[in-house]
């Protein structure tokens, strides 16, 4: 076991100090002489032709300086990997709420009374809102000109309404159901949800005299934000410069282009800046939430509890567009769960319907397949009269296990750890039964995909070295919350021998940055860390070679530490990083630069050996005591244990972060969030109505970390941020159906939900 | 039509013109420039607007700027002093009880009127007080450890 002096250490977040002083900005805070106030007309239907849309009311209106529609653009469509949505609606609206037009005025309230005199004709569609029906042939067609977004060929389009239809087949299921000697069949539905981030998104947009726009966004992925708004606007891209501030909270509703080509149409028109702001309600009915599921699950098994076989389905309601950064090939996967079952065919359907549109929220199309996985498994094991973690263990993978559908290796499986911890907790933990009160266990897979060969999702750093010595590290990775820049200082401080406070961080602006995919995907330090580590040690052999230089002797004679390097057998003759630093700047080497890449070849290799092997998959273990009050139905959660595999934490306080919130997160899936669809209207566009957990709903949560190491991460680190919310919900479930006999297959689990099932129950 | 509003904000007498209708979160960010206040919900849902006005923690998209007037309003940014971190903040950063930030002065402010009311709280008392803040990234866990921490060392 190495002994780090800062790696895996919980060093105090000082890089991000300034939130809690109120000097961390946020892209809602900038302001700039002269700046307006956007706001965006939305449509009021949900399926509807525009046959004219009149803005010259709205023009006259004092204090309006510009009103666009799609009228002001190319009229190209955009997405974050498939191209069909506009920056403002052509020809027709498809969902309630879709952006029609916006306007510029010199404050709010103008803005909003100007909105309301934009004169749009609509001639309304039949709109489809049940996916279902949405799959049928005759259904109307939200995206008549689907085959010609960008890309055009994808494995699984679909026809008419299916964006997408996959199957993975291995062995022989209907075999393998027929050896079984129990078969569990049973089916599941997921709602939609938002990401929740408490800070609404925001840009504010200035053209200068040369004609570049500067946008500063809340936003974690600025590069895409610049190349998807400048392609959809025809802009060249050395003309849009995106700048992402503190970010407050992404869970992945951040990462595509949306405010950002609206704000600068409006400060192109106008000539002056425009700051845009969506309204809580805005974000709650027109932004981009979590597709809605509906999943059937047939499991054979031994009566040993050995699985044997499983058919899967999944139709994902994915309302009017679609912006995630795949398919839903992946989704398929995670039907099958963290279990070994040697036949298995699995299908899934992703389906337009004229609903609130999806996009990426945290452990994109994850949680709905493993709330229906996890409680199929319990269901399958109380049929058996097996303990439902034992059953976990016996199928559970380990390395050398294939993917499902007989797909790449498993290599540095971390599940079983997480097995074993969660059954001492339990062995420690729960007393005899107590009446309706429960506990009950599930597991979470996630990163079963190494590199996405489509984003480049490679990164970079850079890493200067000031002529006092100060070193600093260029990054363009925002910190939408996960504390990535204390993650890098860490790194730096380790392999340079500083502390990590000294290291100075300069991040997300697409001019002074290199390219950075963006933040997400539980695979920052994995990816970014990496570049972050070589470029330390890039600084550092140019460190070494000058002080070997300078005190004339060979590298391996010297040591350093704390700024200071020294001949080791003779520890006086030693040189100051300052010393070091303005005595390169002033000879021909010049600045000392550290870079930091993923080097071509590293990364090919890495890619090759991706396709077959995955060595960094994510996996944890949860158990959860609840309470149920059979009068109401209503839910507590009591105690909670979560232990999660994570390669090797850098940072334990901040797994645990990630671990606690992940969990308070997955308790609004399970138990409370729903945004409530009705004929296409959302039904709760409020922080009153649309529940998010409070700190009165949390249980005391005990984190266990596990570190099996990845090959390929930084000191063997895995990811965190994602796998921590997704057993959360069947874990939940599970407990329930321990605690008063009920099984609810249907999230939310509302307490009307346990009220009736308890009822139904006893009628 | 604008009319002038006089109030204290952080120690300091400020005076502006405002709408009658404008929100005392809106006339602090806009018109002063305080963006520590935050806007989560506009609708006193979501705390992250929260400023102490006489001491009292109170959402300010819900207060009417002209209801200020006269009085104290203490913002996140006048929490320090003198380039010093107020004990609260300084438990924040030790306990790793923030993420993004963009709940936490909400939440610091909203702490520290509940200290002085009710400085050495239980657990269930200080999940009482702080039912108002929303928080989508830290799960709670390590807030309710920091302000314990602070009411646990008296160091208010």
């Amino acid at each position: 076991m190495t002994e780090y002096t800062y790696l895996g250490k919980s060093l105090p977040r000082t890089h991000d100090q300034g939130r809690l002083t109120g000097e961390s900005l946020y892209a809602g805070d900038f302001r700039l002489p002269g700046m307006l106030w956007g706001k965006i007309l939305h449509s009021p239907y949900a399926h509807a032709r525009i046959l004219n849309i009149d803005i010259s009311q709205a023009q006259r209106l004092p204090g309006v300086k510009a009103v666009v529609t799609s009228a002001d653009t190319p009229g190209l469509t955009m997405g974050r990997w498939l191209q069909d949505r506009p920056v403002l609606a052509q020809e027709k609206v498809r969902y309630i709420g879709d952006p029609v037009a916006a306007i510029a005025a010199l404050d709010q309230e103008t803005a909003e009374e100007a909105l309301e005199l934009i004169r749009v004709e609509y001639e309304e569609l039949p709109a489809v809102f049940d996916p279902f029906l949405a799959m049928q042939p005759d259904s109307p067609l939200v995206h008549k000109d689907r085959d010609s977004y960008e890309p055009r060929t994808y494995r699984g389009r679909g026809k008419g309404n299916i964006i997408f239809e996959g199957i993975v087949r291995h062995g022989d299921v209907e075999k393998g159901l027929a050896q079984s000697d129990f078969v569990h069949q049973d089916s599941y539905s997921t709602q939609a949800v938002h990401q929740g981030f408490i800070e609404p998104h925001a840009v504010l947009v200035a053209i200068g005299s040369q004609g570049k726009a500067t946008i500063w966004s809340s936003t974690k992925a600025p590069f895409i934000i610049r190349r998807m708004t400048a392609n959809v606007l025809k802009l060249p891209m050395s003309k849009v410069r995106v700048i992402a501030p503190n970010v407050g909270g992404d869970f992945g509703g951040k990462g595509s282009a949306y405010l950002e080509p609206i704000a600068l149409l409006l400060a192109l028109k106008s000539g002056s800046p425009v700051k845009l702001v969506l309204s809580r309600q805005e974000e709650l009915t027109s932004t981009f939430v979590r597709e809605s599921a509906f999943i059937e699950l047939t499991l054979g098994a031994k009566k040993d509890g050995t699985f044997l076989a499983l058919k899967g389905k999944f139709v994902f309601d994915s309302g009017a567009y679609f912006d995630l950064t795949r398919a839903s090939d992946h989704a398929i996967i995670f039907l099958a769960g963290p279990y070994n079952i040697p036949n298995v065919e699995l299908r899934g359907y992703r389906v337009y319907t004229n609903n609130i549109p999806r996009g990426q929220v945290r452990a994109p199309t994850a949680p709905h397949p493993t709330f229906a996985i996890e409680s199929h498994v319990d269901s399958l094991a109380n049929k058996l009269g097996l303990d439902p973690l034992e059953v976990r263990m016996k199928n559970g993978v380990k390395d050398g296990d294939a993917m499902p559908g007989g797909g790449p290796i498993l290599k540095n499986v971390g599940l079983k750890p997480t097995l074993l911890a969660t059954a001492d907790y339990l062995k420690r933990e729960r007393g005899p039964r107590e009446k309706n009160k429960g506990w009950g266990v599930a597991c979470g897979e996630w990163g079963l995909r190494q590199v996405d060969p489509m984003e480049g999702a490679t990164s970079s750093a850079w890493i200067k070295i000031d002529e006092d010595g100060t070193v600093v590290l260029i990054t363009g990775v925002t910190d939408n919350g996960g504390g990535q820049y204390g993650i890098f200082a860490q790194i730096v401080a380790e392999i340079l021998k500083i502390p990590p406070d000294s290291v100075t961080v300069i991040a997300a602006d697409t001019d002074s940055t290199p390219f950075e995919v963006g933040t997400g995907g539980s695979r920052t330090t994995y990816r970014v860390g990496n570049s972050v580590r070589i470029a330390a040690e890039d600084a550092l052999q140019k460190l070494l070679s000058l002080a070997a230089e300078k005190l004339d002797v060979s590298i391996g004679d010297l040591a350093f530490h704390n700024g200071r390097f020294f001949i080791k057998r003779n520890p006086e003759r030693s040189l100051t990083l300052a010393t070091l630093a303005s005595a390169s700047l002033a000879s021909r080497r010049g600045l000392i630069i550290g870079v930091g890449e993923k080097l071509r070849e590293e990364m090919l290799t890495a890619q090759a050996k991706a396709e077959n092997e995955v060595d960094s998959a994510i996996y944890g273990t949860h158990a959860v005591q609840v309470e149920v009050d059979p009068e109401t139905g209503l839910v507590k959660v009591l105690k909670y244990f979560a232990a999660h595999d994570v390669g090797f934490a850098v940072n334990p306080a901040n797994v645990c972060g990630q671990i606690e919130g992940g969990v308070a997160f997955g308790m609004g899936y399970a138990l409370s969030e729903e945004v409530i669809l009705e004929q296409g209207k959302v039904q709760n566009p409020n922080f009153r109505d649309y529940k998010l957990p409070t700190i009165l709903n949390m249980p005391s949560i005990e984190s266990f970390i596990v570190e099996v190491p990845s090959s390929f991460g930084p000191y063997g680190a895995k990811g965190v941020g994602e796998p921590t919310t997704l057993p959360v919900a069947p874990a939940i479930a599970n407990a329930i159906y321990d605690a008063v006999g009920v099984r609810i297959r249907d999230l939310p689990i509302t307490p009307e939900k346990i009220f009736k099932a308890l009822h139904k129950s006893h009628s | 039509m604008k009319v002038p509003l006089k109030f204290t904000v952080n120690g300091v007498l400020r005076e502006v013109m405002v709408e009658p209708y404008h929100t005392l979160l809106d006339v602090l960010r806009e018109e002063l420039g305080f963006t520590g206040a935050k806007k989560g919900c506009d609708s006193g849902h979501c705390g992250a607007c929260t400023v102490l006005l006489q001491g009292k923690a109170v959402n300010s998209c819900l207060v009417l700027a002209l209801d200020a007037r006269d009085k104290e309003i203490l913002t996140i940014e006048g929490l320090a002093q003198g380039g010093k971190l107020h004990p609260l903040q300084e438990a924040f950063l030790q306990h790793g009880a923030f993420q993004c930030g963009y709940c936490t002065p909400g939440i610091l402010l909203t702490a520290k009127a509940f200290l002085e009311e009710n400085p050495h709280p239980t657990e269930a008392e200080v999940k009482e007080a702080l039912v108002g803040n929303l928080c989508r990234c830290t799960g709670y866990v390590r807030v309710i450890q920091a302000i314990l921490s602070c009411s646990q060392r008296g160091l208010l």
